[in-house]
């Protein structure tokens, strides 16, 4: 399902901008730690109690625009007529660059998971439960993500149109769950910690049916 | 041996290929039993399709101008005219029709034409003798 | 798949964009070893045709079958054995010309490093040249290279000479005839440079306004189409565009110049029967039949008419 000569291509093609990843990562990660005292409990509480995920609202509005600027960039290259011209299946190239694209986005949910790893010789903290509600974060950034990816397969006027509605959209959600301490059913955060297993399905079912529809219009598309 | 082919004159170009040879041979330039370049060198040599080549050398060899050796090559065959008189004097006959074409849109009258023939002829036999013997 | 399956195979084929009909009905064959030129205007669906072969269009109807496979539903297997030069090169600006060549091995399973090389080396593409720093011709020349890399089976080439000075086009010339030296390889080539096409294709077909007007073999067209001039002391013969062979009459000053597909033999007897003074017959270029097929008027007196 993954081209692998392909995905080592545009690894080392982004090689510069991984590495700048990296050190982002790293950022936060400092960043989380230093704050790191009783005195903040906004950042303590995240790492110690996996209560909510300090960017998954951030994260996913990120990862729609990002998904949507997938292809868009790929054919403006005219990468996609030269790979397909090539023995790289239309599942192949799909998934590879989605993956290239998105996998590194997604594994950025992981970074309090990570932060309470590093932390754990000196405090004992809920290292499962922040894993999993990392998890399921990085579920629905993904299922974002990939719905992005297959409404940027739609090009020229409706995608600015749907970008301006998905700008609108998720404005609206985050003062939604912004606004919303107690419940909401927009806060995903909250659906999270109280249900995670129902957060985790939906998620999967979201990022299986962004994958499929992505899969299935990029299949039928003239090229 | 240098050929030389140009596309773009309406007359196909393995026609072209083997009016040339034909030339060649009839004028010495290439003797019996000299090879000539093999199908894929003179492909290079003129880019043209190797089919084509192939085209003509099969035709000359018809015509006896040429003849293959398996695995050696091509070459050219000693010139006995192995066409019927008929073949001959038509191919004659076609080569004269051209000329009077020529002739009449030139606006040429008989006797020039029959006056430019009657040079050519006498000035080919007149090559042929090297003592200088004049022939009419 | 056999080795007489046809290199491209198309049945009905078109393509229809949005509402305008890019294609119609498109029978092509085109036998596996030879070297066939798909002629036509701008526009008349060469390049459509193309991507269709590759699946990078899909077809609005009809059947492709490229080397004996399905062109649609096996096309990932059909690409492995096709090598692809665009018209237009757009690709991975920032990579060198040494990346690129290496990515592309990679995806395939054979590949011919050592003949790659060799046609760098003539076109003067060093390996560590940046890729968006090429010149248009160099990258239609890198295009070829990274198509023929792998040997492949089928050869399909839009605009080869695009941007290319004569000493180059004598060169992909010569490329293309090496890989003919292959076992049935094929080659498709779709150009305007016809005097190239005369030198080495077998076979071309003319599309026109979408439609396949006239595929044969390249000598056969050129004894077939001629034209001929003939005056007629008298009146002309009044049948005479009737005549089976005569596609066209045109008068002249002092006659009439006959477009004739095939025939030429009898037309020639009947004219002589029907008392015409002289006639006198003209071979035709390839660009002279592009012309005649191609439609459209060449003489600019005759706009607006």
């Amino acid at each position: 399902m993954i081209n692998m000569p392909l995905l080592r291509w545009e690894i080392y093609r982004f090689r510069w901008w991984y590495a700048g990843l990296l050190i982002f990562a790293v950022f936060v990660l400092t960043m989380l730690l230093v704050n790191l005292t009783p005195d903040a409990p906004v950042m303590f509480s995240f790492a110690t109690q996996a209560q909510s995920h300090p960017f998954l609202s951030f994260g996913m509005f990120i990862a729609v625009f990002w998904g949507m600027g997938l292809f868009s960039r790929q054919f403006r290259e005219g990468n996609v007529e030269f790979l397909l011209a090539r023995p790289v299946s239309r599942l192949e190239l799909f998934s590879t660059l989605a993956l290239v694209w998105g996998g590194p986005l997604v594994l950025l949910m992981f970074l309090p998971f990570l932060c309470a790893l590093i932390l754990s010789p000196w405090f004992t903290l809920p290292l499962h439960q922040l894993a999993a509600a990392n998890f399921i974060a990085a579920v629905w950034v993904a299922a974002v993500y990939l719905l992005g990816v297959f409404l940027g397969l739609f090009m020229g006027r409706i995608n600015t149109y749907l970008q301006a509605f998905l700008i609108a959209f998720m404005v609206a959600v985050f003062i939604n769950a912004s606004q919303a301490t107690g419940y909401g059913w927009m806060d995903l955060n909250f659906q999270i910690q109280h249900h995670p297993w129902a957060s985790t399905a939906a998620g999967l079912v979201l990022a299986s049916l962004s994958y499929y529809l992505g899969i299935s219009r990029f299949r039928g598309m003239d090229v | 041996m240098w050929f030389r082919v140009e596309p773009g004159r309406g007359v196909p170009i393995y026609v072209q290929l083997m009016e040339q040879i034909r030339r060649a041979v009839a004028s010495g330039v290439l003797p019996p039993d000299e090879q000539l370049p093999s199908v894929r060198d003179l492909a290079l040599q003129l880019s043209i399709n190797p089919n084509t080549i192939v085209r003509a050398y099969q035709e000359l060899e018809r015509e006896g101008v040429i003849y293959t050796l398996r695995g050696r090559g091509t070459f050219v065959a000693k010139p006995a005219s192995t066409l019927s008189d008929r073949d001959r004097l038509g191919r004659l006959d076609e080569a004269v029709e051209k000329l009077f074409l020529e002739a009449y849109h030139l606006r040429c009258t008989p006797g020039e034409v029959l006056a430019a023939v009657k040079k050519r002829v006498l000035g080919q036999d007149r090559e042929k003798t090297d003592d200088g013997e004049e022939i009419n | 798949m056999t080795v007489n399956d046809p290199a491209l195979l198309t049945q009905k084929l078109s393509k229809v964009f949005r509402r305008r009909t890019v294609l119609e009905g498109l029978d092509l064959e085109v036998p596996r070893g030879c070297v066939y030129a798909l002629l036509g205007p701008n526009g008349a669906g060469k390049t459509t045709t193309i991507k269709l072969i590759l699946n990078l269009l899909r077809p609005t109807s009809g059947t492709i079958r490229v080397l004996g496979l399905d062109g649609v539903a096996q096309s990932q297997s059909v690409r492995r054995r096709v090598g692809y030069q665009a018209e237009t090169q757009r690709f991975y600006k920032r990579a060198s010309v040494g990346e690129l060549m290496r990515f592309c091995r990679s995806l395939h399973s054979r590949w011919n490093q050592e003949r790659a090389d060799r046609y760098c080396g003539m076109f003067e593409l060093p390996a560590n040249a940046r890729v968006g720093e090429l010149s248009k011709g160099k990258l239609t020349l890198l295009a070829l290279v990274l198509a023929v890399g792998h040997e492949p089976d089928l050869l399909i080439l839009d605009e080869p000479a695009t941007g290319l000075d004569p000493l180059r086009r004598r060169q992909v010339l010569n490329l293309m005839v090496e890989e003919m030296a292959g076992e049935g390889r094929t080659i498709f080539i779709s150009s305007h440079q016809l005097q190239d096409v005369e030198r080495i294709a077998d076979r071309v077909g003319f599309l026109v306004g979408g439609r396949l007007v006239l595929s044969s073999s390249l000598d056969q067209l050129l004894a077939r189409e001629k034209k001929v001039r003939v005056i007629f002391p008298g009146p002309p013969p009044e049948d005479l565009p009737e005549w089976p062979g005569v596609r066209r009459v045109e008068r002249e000053e002092s006659g009439l110049l006959l477009n004739l597909s095939g025939h030429l033999d009898e037309v020639l007897g009947r004219l002589a029967g029907s008392g015409a003074a002289a006639f006198e017959v003209l071979d035709q270029t390839l660009e002279d039949i592009f012309v005649e097929y191609a439609g459209g008027s060449v003489d600019l007196r005759e706009e607006g008419r």
